[in-house]
């Protein structure tokens, strides 16, 4: 990776020639719209609420199906590939073995790394999201693994009491990388509408706001296990980018950001160095935490 | 930015199929810019500003949502975020404004701000019958142009802009409507070294360049766009296909 930075999954991954405009633009690594077996339409809209605060979105996970998918990340990977930033294919699925399926079907456009979304509800466990069980999630994970031979990062949510232990049991299943974290749930109401203001009522809150929680989780996590991770949540700027890896992150994910800035990875990514220099620091190796 | 309420001070029949809604909304977006229109219990969808004080829009009822929208009276509430995107750039000394189907709305608003600047527009008003057609507007030079002849000149807006040409030189040209007819009109400016700009719809969630489902090539229609220079009809994806609510290429 040119960069720490990486395009976290469902912001613009939705399409092959967007991801390779999110690398020219600036990501060290970018990550497709997670994928399941069959198409998706998602939740009717409103879907997506923009705050200067926060974004609290239920898209509903749509996406065209893993065999469209694959195309996608082929037109990716031809541009992405020239400039030498790694695609990694998000995936999700109702089952271990669903999950090991979709995985190997995206395996045909010869993506980098393979993200596991487990933020979505596992059928056989009475519907309960494979993130919020340790159990659930090594599953999930021990099953791609079997399946594919490039690297396999699980992403894990923040709505649960103990993220330290479902960080351990993935890499436990062999994760090579944990990406932490999706969204946090919230919602949002109209008081003069009388109405929750997404179709679904409820949602994920993204954005600045959800900074100190991501904050927090890296900062567990990465002293539990050995595995890199993928700082993802309210990264906003250059310098947030440096407080989460002061926190133990190995690379940044940045989503909600893209939003608010024409070129937000291109401006973050000038911003770490920008700060490097003012600061003194030489690699990005040497922003870590003063002990 | 969160949906804001507002009130719907009057309603305009354009034709039975569309009707242009005035909402009681001070802000002044510039023609080209959209709403998402969030109609609580109903959707959520984008539409062009069709002019200001009162922020108005033209509706044309053709499925659910429009339907819905077309259909509501004096009094009644829409929920609102915007302006999004960008805004078409007057300039030159005369201009020809085309808009097909509900593209007359925000054909007419550009028209209007035209005058008022001093450059000379004139108007193109096209659909298939009489009975879809538009409005004009007062005091503005409007061509009509419908497929079966039954109002102005029998045939499409490409040949009636092929009409204005001939009468003399024309700075730019600014389209809005159905993409094969902005394809056409793209394409004939580009031969004729005119310069044009169209105004492109594709499938919204966001409508403000984070969920990338409306994207046409590397752009997004509601980032960059939705105001497009005549070149994006050359893009490998103008006029072939859009991305529907599962991100799935659709055949336009
Ligand atoms: C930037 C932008 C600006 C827009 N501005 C306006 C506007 O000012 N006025 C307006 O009426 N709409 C506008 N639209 C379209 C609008 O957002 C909806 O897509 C449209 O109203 C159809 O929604 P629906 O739910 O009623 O029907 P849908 O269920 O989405 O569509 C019903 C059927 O109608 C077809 N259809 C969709 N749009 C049109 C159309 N314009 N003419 C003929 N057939 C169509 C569809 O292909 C489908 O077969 C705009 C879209 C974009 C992206
Ligand atoms: C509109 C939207 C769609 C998202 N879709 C996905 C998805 O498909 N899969 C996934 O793993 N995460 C998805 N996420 C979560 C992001 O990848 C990321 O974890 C989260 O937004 C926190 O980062 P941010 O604050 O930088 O946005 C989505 C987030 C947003 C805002
Ligand atoms: S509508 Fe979401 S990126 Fe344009």
């Amino acid at each position: 990776m040119g960069n720490p930075l990486v395009l976290a999954s469902g912001i613009w991954g939705t399409s092959g020639m967007l991801l390779a405009r999110a690398a020219k633009s600036g990501a060290g690594a970018v990550t497709s719209k997670s994928c399941s077996l069959e198409a998706r339409e998602g939740h009717k809209n409103p879907t997506i609420v923009l705050h200067e605060a926060y974004v609290l979105n239920a898209v509903g996970l749509s996406n065209p199906g893993a065999n469209a998918e694959v195309e996608e990340l082929k037109e990716a990977k031809k541009h992405c590939s020239k400039i030498g930033v790694p695609i990694i294919a998000s995936v999700f699925a109702r089952s271990a073995e669903e999950f090991a399926q979709v995985a190997q079907i995206v395996m045909e456009a010869k993506p980098d790394a393979i993200e596991l979304n487990l933020s979505c509800p596992n059928v056989g466990a009475e519907g309960r999201m494979f993130a919020c069980v340790g159990e659930d999630a090594a599953m999930a994970v021990g099953a791609v693994k079997n399946a594919v031979d490039v690297p396999v990062f699980a992403k894990l949510t923040p709505s649960v009491s103990d993220i330290v232990g479902i960080a351990k049991a993935v890499e436990g299943a062999g994760a090579d990388g944990i990406v932490a974290i999706n969204t946090m749930p919230g919602m949002l109401i109209d008081a003069k509408a009388r109405m929750p203001i997404l179709s679904n009522k409820e949602g994920g809150v993204s954005g600045a706001a959800l900074k100190p929680i991501a904050l927090r989780a890296v900062y567990q996590v990465s002293r539990a296990v050995e595995i890199p991770v993928i700082g993802t949540g309210g990264i906003m700027n250059g310098e947030d980018v440096v407080e989460m890896l002061m926190a133990g992150a190995a690379a940044v994910g940045v989503g909600s950001a893209i939003s608010y800035h024409r070129n937000a990875l291109g401006e973050i990514r000038d911003e770490i160095g920008v700060f490097m220099k003012e600061n003194g620091y030489g690699k990005i190796s040497e922003l870590v935490l003063q002990e | 930015m969160l949906p804001k309420e507002h009130t719907i001070v009057s309603v305009d029949e354009e034709n039975p199929q569309t009707k242009t809604i005035y909402v009681g909304c001070e802000d002044m977006p510039k023609p080209g810019q959209f709403y998402m229109v969030w109609l609580p219990g109903v959707e959520q969808k984008p539409f062009s500003v069709a002019g200001v004080a009162p922020l108005r829009f033209s509706v044309c009822a053709v499925g659910p949502f429009s339907s819905k929208f077309a259909s509501m009276k004096k009094g009644g509430k829409v929920w609102l975020c915007g302006p999004y995107g960008n805004s078409f750039s007057l300039h030159g000394k005369k201009i020809v404004a085309i808009g097909g189907g509900y593209g007359a709305g925000p054909m007419r608003y550009l028209s209007l701000l035209a005058k008022k600047q001093g450059v000379e527009p004139v108007l193109i008003i096209g659909a298939r019958s009489k009975d879809r057609l538009m409005k004009g507007e007062n005091g503005m030079r409007t061509v009509f142009a419908t497929d079966d002849g039954s109002q102005g000149i029998k045939g499409n807006a490409v040949d009636a802009l092929k009409g204005v040409l001939k009468e003399g030189k024309v700075d730019v040209v600014y389209a809005c409507g159905p993409e094969k007819m902005m394809g056409a009109v793209g394409k004939l400016c580009i031969e004729k070294g005119i310069k044009c700009q169209l105004l492109l719809e594709r499938y919204m969630k966001c409508g403000f360049g984070m969920c990338g489902q409306c994207s046409i090539g590397e752009k997004l229609v509601c980032f960059d766009g939705p105001v497009f220079g005549a070149e994006i009809v050359e893009d490998v994806e103008f006029g072939k296909f859009h991305r529907d609510c599962a991100g799935r290429k659709k055949i336009l």
